[in-house]
């Protein structure tokens, strides 16, 4: 953390009064908590006292002045949950543990806190680990869940797991195959473009497996960083008017093979994707 | 006795709730256990709730309405007549008390029947409904109470 | 997509993407629910591999997709809607992908993955037919269903921003408002403001000039609702349409969404939304060319409930502590900023387009005058059918707990329903008449509220529940009030007392005062709301408060410092359960005899047919996996361990000669109290009306589930030289109350059982072949008369009916035995197990039909009449109630019947206890007071079937136990009490060592039975001791829930020190 970045929170959120608590938002965001340095550097910056900033950031309950752990458990004690067994879960998430709501385990593997409600109260109780809900929740679970959570939940066996698949994609202008029989990314031909950013401007390859991230490219991309994509054959840009979900950075379409469309997001790191199947339309 | 107004007939029906609660309240008075003395006073008492709700109607305080289909459970209908003694259990209280309200429904249905006067054909509707309501009541009282299946 | 230049650009564009889409060849569209709630459920990986299967047999061409959000039925999860022809695929799994897509492909039905009823059975192809959808209104619902909230063309094709191009088309606040007003539409937050009257005031306010903001209200804090999660994640652009139009109508050029933070895909499709709009014009400068400027930001919150209220939310928009203030001003006044402000709530601003849109006529057309329109709710807790629900306002709520919920989750019977969050209250079940209207609801001490429906049943204990929200509100309290901050705490204080059995009736009080003077003295909707929680239960539910403190029990099993281990405080005899269980793990089988033994006179008996409620309750069980088989592990150690190893405490009397007690009747409550008096010195005689002792479990039960020989070698060991025992001796034949007091009793107890069967009283039911149950039963107990022959038909659903079923199938000249029964098999009364072997040993069981007439040839018995029923409306109890079907009847040949529709004491009890001068009920039961079990009669005590109708052996034994205090204390002139204690886990026993997972993953050991083909042909007993091993491996599967109390204080410390670092506030 430096104070920098700070600034750079403070100015990005307007510095003006209303802006605290999103600038508090982000900060909590990339650092799993509010540090005492970040926080003397916003009362600096906006002019407040640091008293009125504790004061905010001790108010509301998505803030912590103490670092939290990579893994964020958060058991719902919503009323649908809480009447249909939530603190047992709790309980046991506590137990399994080895500590109780609110705290940390001491090798900062994992943060549990409860919360009032998530609103997935249909599926009670339900548990959010690393941002995915786990509906329907029974004691019995809570040890497999907190185990694939040290694995990592998001992490696919691009190899065996049966929602990863190969798509074969063609340009949108051209209707060439932007597919690159020559090598292999994930054991697939893997997807040839052409990446220009800042003034660099050279060959980009992309895992055609739907659900890997894989990529290699001639240049290294820093991440955030947006790219222009264009096809290698007729060498227009692939740009579609829509943004992406998750950034707001223009989304990259290319033509799936049989029918339909699948873009990606054009800024480097960001998963956001999207595949129309079927003529959905795609704006 | 003839039906040629909305309040003759009420006052029909209101007749009948008396002369059944008074039936009630007699038979209270023959039985040998104290219990069934309290059940059957119980019944003289909803009799003359009945009277009281159809004198409402009558004053135009309430109305009557044969709308809302009342549900049949026809748990009386199959069983034998009660032939009435100083002995009965709750059981056959229930069944002769059932049995009353679907005859006095019945009897309301059939007069509805036998009059083209819209509004005294509904005023019958109206108050068939009602006993079907008490019957319901009677019904759910046997099916609680007698057929336990324990 | 480009931008629209003008309100014409905008309809034209319409009506092209309307014809292209209507020329389109209809291709079937799987529609696809990824709500959050569907993410939870696993919908994402159900959307992958249908893209999957589509692209690799190349589909494109044949069926199309639409991601939605949430349609309501959640509790189908994931699950997916096939278009046209509205097929309902609920809870699909990954590998019913192919079948649902090639069905959909197909345009056909896939019969094993459509939608059941799962209390029917009955299959429904069509989304529309089903009850959940059938009764509802799904104005707003429905067009989840139908639009790709990502996808702003998917909305507008839908007429979506069409209100919007009306209103721009000729800009006109007064217009709008008056619409509004005339539409009756009110404020879906929760207090119900009227919201034409809100907005005109908004439009009045600051002169009708300068800044104004728009607010919409997202941060959804109730727990328990998350209606506004729905509408937000399925819909945004309802909302900033909505928004837009409230900005023209009141000139606001700002709107703010206030979104929770918790609901973080409600946020990105907001966002995403917000671009769009923007993108194409919808929002920003000079929107469609008219001039008129307006944009909506989002602002997350950042977790605190009381920003819910809206003083509190302005107050966090501008970067401060949430806290409320004193109103007025009104933020309509004196907002944001110091602006004038309008806030609305998100259900509210997703109907203002289709007010104006449709028309407000068309509008307040729906609902009830004064609440017009519809209401979602989101009916959770314990029901079967959770969602949210979509209802005209003046909707009963038993239409929506009953017909639309399905109702109640397995066989606990619902109990209440809580609306409106911690500012609601409890309605209880036999109020579920009331239709659902903001007056109404208040009027009974709960609210609106912002519509969450939180069902609860049986196993919710109501001080629980409000000590649930009074824990909330004491952490949600901004703490500004001193009476809300210290009042919500302290009430919460006192509601943990009483969970832990430590408050007394006083508290009770002191709770109700402090509830009223919070309510009094707090100055925003929080607190003056805060006691509602409680008000409401205690109003309703105030015998659950007095039973946790006069009698120190959590009748739902939830109160964890009550219930202790749930095994021991399930078993009316409080015997401990997990103790003998951990002895046996440890191979202590002695110890284990002895824990049985202590509680139980009748161990074998109970071993055997026992209903073990300490398995319904079982921790192992309820927190969702198989309880352990408690009773097959205590029929293990009465088959191994000699009984005459147990040693009971006797008290000799010292005082003079010892008295004398008539016990009548010899079943499991008359020598339960005669063996415990006879420890306690007294002489007791038991007077038996039959050949034999026991009782029922002599009489009726049958010998495949209970051998005489067991019951002979229980009763003797418990006869001793105190006792006598009678037999053939009647009261009120040859003994009378009066006569026993004559001759010397001090005390007389009845325990004379439930020996006589109800009839059916039906025509001729005296006929030859037709049985009472008990009558059929005892024939062949007794005296070994096999009354059965040929086809054999049961009357009844209860344990004696499955009784008489299964031992007519074992009589010699017996074809074919058919079960007939009025209700549905879930209704049936007889245990589960019993009814699984009636099963598998070839009895027939037929549901729904009742007996109408019984056949007669030659005064014998040849058939029954019989007509099909159907499930009739739900009544106020929540029960559907069997409507006999017109024109169903028919013949049933039958050479034997027997009636089991019930059992009372029947009139040779009461006849006697009546001459006795002895009070009996309606019922046929014999009147005795709850606690001291004694009747109007000095010295004359009863207990077992003969006070409470029919009941089990167990509840009979405690009876029995109870009567044994009772009669001691009466006799020696105590105070007749039992003080109450919570029924506690008091001793350690060490936990076997052994590798956690391996018990965790292994199932149930399943109870050894006889093979049925063997069990049919003979009367020897069906189940089967458990071998050593699998007693042992059972055993150790329990969970220790006693553990919890006994265990060494030091064992504790060490996982605490694991807890290292402690975060959050």
């Amino acid at each position: 953390m430096t104070a920098e970045e700070i600034s750079a929170i403070v100015e990005k959120n307007g510095p003006a009064q209303g802006g605290l608590i999103a600038i508090l938002q982000e900060i909590q965001a990339r650092y799993g908590y509010l540090p005492e340095d970040a926080l003397r550097v916003v009362a600096q910056e906006t002019g407040r006292s640091l008293v009125d900033i504790y004061g905010v950031a001790t108010f509301y309950r998505a803030f912590s002045l103490e670092p939290r752990g990579k893994h964020l458990i958060s058991v719902c004690l919503g009323t649908a949950c809480h009447v249909r067994g939530g603190p047992t879960i709790a309980e046991e998430v506590e137990r399994q543990l080895g500590i109780r709501a609110g705290e940390t385990t001491a090798d900062r593997e994992f943060t549990l806190e409860t919360v009032n409600c998530l609103g997935a109260c249909a599926l009670g109780p339900v548990v959010v680990a690393d941002g995915h809900y786990f509906a329907r929740m029974k004691t019995s679970m809570v040890k497999e869940i907190l185990d694939k959570v040290r694995i990592g939940l998001d992490r696919v066996e691009v190899d065996t797991d049966q929602r990863v698949f190969p798509v074969e994609v063609s340009c949108a202008r051209c209707n060439h195959s932007l597919m690159d029989p020559r090598h292999v990314i994930d054991g697939h031909p893997p997807i040839r473009v052409t990446a220009s950013f800042g003034n660099k401007h050279g060959w980009m390859m992309l895992s055609s497996l739907y659900g890997s991230y894989e990529v290699a490219s001639e240049y290294e991309i820093p991440p955030d960083t947006i790219i222009h994509i264009f096809c290698p054959h007729c060498h227009a840009e692939l740009i579609g008017s829509s943004k992406c979900g998750e950034c707001g950075a223009p989304m990259v379409p290319m033509i799936v093979r049989g029918g339909g469309v699948v873009q990606i997001c054009s800024r480097r790191g960001c998963k956001g994707h999207l595949l129309d199947l079927g003529g959905a339309a795609s704006e | 006795m003839k039906f040629d107004s909305v309040d003759k007939i009420l006052d029909f029906a209101i007749q009948k709730e008396q002369d059944a609660a008074d039936f009630y309240t007699g038979l209270a008075g023959e039985m040998e256990h104290e219990h069934m003395k309290d059940v059957f006073l119980g019944f003289a008492d909803e009799e003359r709730g009945h009277k009281t709700k159809l004198m409402a109607i009558k004053d135009g305080k309430q109305m009557v309405s044969a709308e809302q289909k009342v549900q049949d459970l026809e748990i009386g209908d199959h069983l034998v007549d009660i032939e009435l003694k100083t002995e009965l259990s709750y059981q056959e209280a229930l069944i002769l008390a059932m049995k009353a309200e679907k005859a006095a429904f019945r009897l309301y249905n059939d007069l509805a029947s036998a009059t083209d006067d819209a509004n005294l054909k509904s005023t019958f509707l109206g108050l068939a409904q009602e006993e079907a309501k008490h019957k319901l009541r009677f019904e759910i009282e046997y099916d609680d109470s007698i057929l336990t299946e324990n | 997509m480009r931008k629209f230049a003008s309100v014409e650009e905008l309809r034209d564009f319409r009506r092209r993407i309307i014809s292209d889409g209507k020329t389109q060849e209809e291709k079937p569209t799987i529609v696809i629910s990824a709500d959050t709630g569907a993410q939870a459920s696993g919908i994402n990986d159900i959307i992958r591999l249908i893209k999957r299967y589509i692209l690799e047999r190349n589909l494109q061409e044949k069926v199309a997709l639409r991601i939605t959000g949430c349609h309501g039925f959640c509790e189908m999860n994931p699950y997916v809607l096939v278009e046209p022809g509205g097929h309902f695929y609920p809870k699909l799994k990954t590998e019913d992908v192919p079948r649902m897509v090639e069905a959909a492909v197909g345009g056909f039905v896939d019969e094993g993955l459509i939608y059941k009823e799962p209390r029917e059975q009955k299959k429904y192809p069509c989304q529309d037919d089903i009850p959940f959808f059938k009764k509802q209104t799904r104005t707003i619902l429905g067009e989840n269903q139908r639009l790709d909230p990502i996808r702003i063309l998917n909305y507008i094709e839908q007429g979506g921003y069409a209100a919007a191009e009306k209103v721009l088309s000729n800009p006109d606040p007064e217009w709008i408002i008056r619409e509004i007003q005339k539409s009756g539409i009110r404020g879906r937050g929760g207090a119900g403001f009227p919201t034409g009257k809100k907005w005109e005031l908004a439009r009045a306010s600051g002169n009708g000039r300068g800044q104004k903001y728009i607010i919409c209200n997202a941060d959804e804090g109730d727990p328990g609702a998350y209606m506004d999660r729905g509408v937000l994640e399925g819909n945004p652009h309802a909302i900033i349409e909505g928004m837009l139009i409230a900005g023209i109508a009141i000139g606001a050029t700002e709107g703010i969404v206030y979104a929770r933070s918790e609901y973080p895909l409600a946020i990105k499709h907001t966002l995403i939304a917000l671009r769009q709009a923007r993108d194409v014009g919808l929002l920003g400068k000079d929107i469609l060319g008219t001039g008129i400027d307006f944009d909506i930001d989002i602002f997350r919150g950042a977790g605190a409930f009381v920003c819910g209220e809206e003083t509190a939310l302005i107050r966090s928009i501008e970067g401060f502590i949430g806290e409320p203030r004193q109103r007025p001003p009104y933020p309509i006044e004196k907002g944001l900023w110091g602006h004038p402000t309008c806030i609305n709530n998100v259900e509210t601003l997703a109907n203002i387009h289709v007010i104006i849109d449709r028309g407000a006529e068309a509008y307040a057309k729906v609902g009830v005058p004064g609440n017009t329109g519809t209401k979602i709710f989101s009916l959770v807790g314990k029901i079967r059918n959770t969602g949210l629900v979509e209802v005209p306002l003046g909707t009963k709520i038993s239409e929506v707990v009953y017909d639309i919920g399905g109702g109640s989750v397995g066989n606990a019977k619902i109990k209440a329903v809580q609306t409106g969050g911690p500012s609601g209250g409890c309605i209880p079940a036999n109020m579920f008449d009331l239709p659902i209207e903001y007056e109404s609801l208040a009027k009974v001490g709960s609210m609106m509220g912002s519509g969450g429906m939180i069902v609860v049943d049986e196993n919710t204990c109501m001080v629980d529940f409000a000590k649930y929200f009074m824990s909330f509100l004491k952490d949600e309290s901004c703490g500004k009030c001193f009476t809300c901050r210290k009042g919500t705490q302290r009430m919460h204080e006192i509601l943990d007392d009483i969970s832990k059995g430590k408050a007394t009736l006083e508290d009770l009080d002191l709770l109700e005062e402090l509830a009223l003077v919070v309510k009094d003295t707090t100055m925003c909707g929080l607190g003056q709301t805060a006691s509602n929680p409680v008000l409401s239960t205690l109003r309703y539910f105030r015998n659950e408060y007095e039973r946790h403190i006069k009698d120190k029990r959590c009748d739902a099993f939830v109160c964890k410092e009550l219930v202790g281990a749930p095994c021991q405080s399930a078993c009316p005899l409080g015997t401990e359960a997990w103790r003998y269980v951990a002895h046996i793990a440890r191979g202590e089988y002695d110890d284990a005899y002895t824990v049985i033994r202590d509680a139980n006179p009748f161990p074998s008996v109970c071993a055997r047919v026992c209903h073990h409620p300490c398995e319904e309750r079982c921790r192992a069980g309820t927190s969702g996996g198989d309880p352990i088989a408690i009773r097959s592990l205590k029929r293990f150690i009465t088959d191994r361990v000699d009984p005459s190893l147990y040693k009971p405490q006797r008290v000799v009397w010292t005082d003079g000669k010892p008295p004398k007690v008539a016990v009548v009747g010899s079943g499991p409550a008359g020598l339960t109290t005669a063996h415990y008096l006879s420890l306690q010195g007294y002489k007791v005689t038991v007077f038996e009306v039959e050949p034999e002792p026991g009782g029922m479990l002599y009489c009726a039960i049958p010998t495949y589930r209970l051998p005489h020989e067991v019951i002979r070698n229980e009763i003797n060991a418990l006869l001793d030289d105190n006792i006598t025992l009678k037999c053939n001796i009647a009261l009120g034949r040859d003994i009378t109350v009066d006569g026993l007091f004559e001759d010397g009793y001090k005390a007389v107890l009845l325990a004379l059982g439930a020996h006589k069967s109800k009839p059916l009283s039906l025509e001729n039911e005296d006929a030859d072949g037709v049985y009472p149950s008990i009558e059929f039963l005892k024939a062949l107990n007794m005296r070994g008369e096999h009354l059965a022959q040929g086809r054999v038909g049961v009357i009844g659903g209860g344990n004696s009916a499955i009784d008489a079923a299964r031992m007519a199938l074992r009589q010699k000249d017996v074809n074919s035995v058919t079960i007939l029964y009025r209700r549905t098999r879930e209704e049936m009364p007889a245990f589960s197990e019993e009814i699984e072997a009636a099963d598998q040993e070839g009895i027939k069981i037929e549901t729904l039909v009742t007996p109408t007439k019984v056949i007669v040839k030659d005064g014998h018995l040849s058939g029954l009449e019989c007509v099909r029923n159907e499930l009739g409306d739900v009544d106020s109890s929540g029960r559907r109630r069997p409507v006999p079907v017109q024109g169903t009847e028919r013949i049933i040949e039958l050479d034997t019947l027997v009636v089991a529709i019930g059992e009372d004491s029947g009139i040779d009890a009461i006849g006697p206890a009546r001459l006795s001068r002895i009070e009996t009920t309606r019922w046929n039961t014999v009147k005795a007071d709850r606690t001291t079990l004694l009747t109007n009669r000095p010295g004359v005590f009863a207990a077992g079937d003969v006070v409470t109708g029919p009941n089990t052996v167990v509840e009979a034994i405690a009876a029995g136990k109870r009567a044994a205090v009772m009669i001691n204390r009466y006799i020696r002139n105590e105070e007749m009490v039992q003080p109450a204690e919570p029924c506690l886990p008091k001793v350690y026993i060490e936990p076997v060592k052994m590798d956690t997972e391996d018990a965790s993953l292994a199932g149930r050991v399943e109870t050894p039975r006889a093979p049925a083909e063997w069990r049919t042909r003979n009367f020897s007993e069906v189940e089967v001791s458990l071998s050593v091993d699998e007693a042992t491996h059972e055993a150790c599967r329990c969970l220790r829930c006693d553990l919890e109390f006994t265990k060494p204080k030091k064992v504790e410390t060490e996982t605490e020190a694991k807890a290292a670092v402690t975060g959050g506030k």
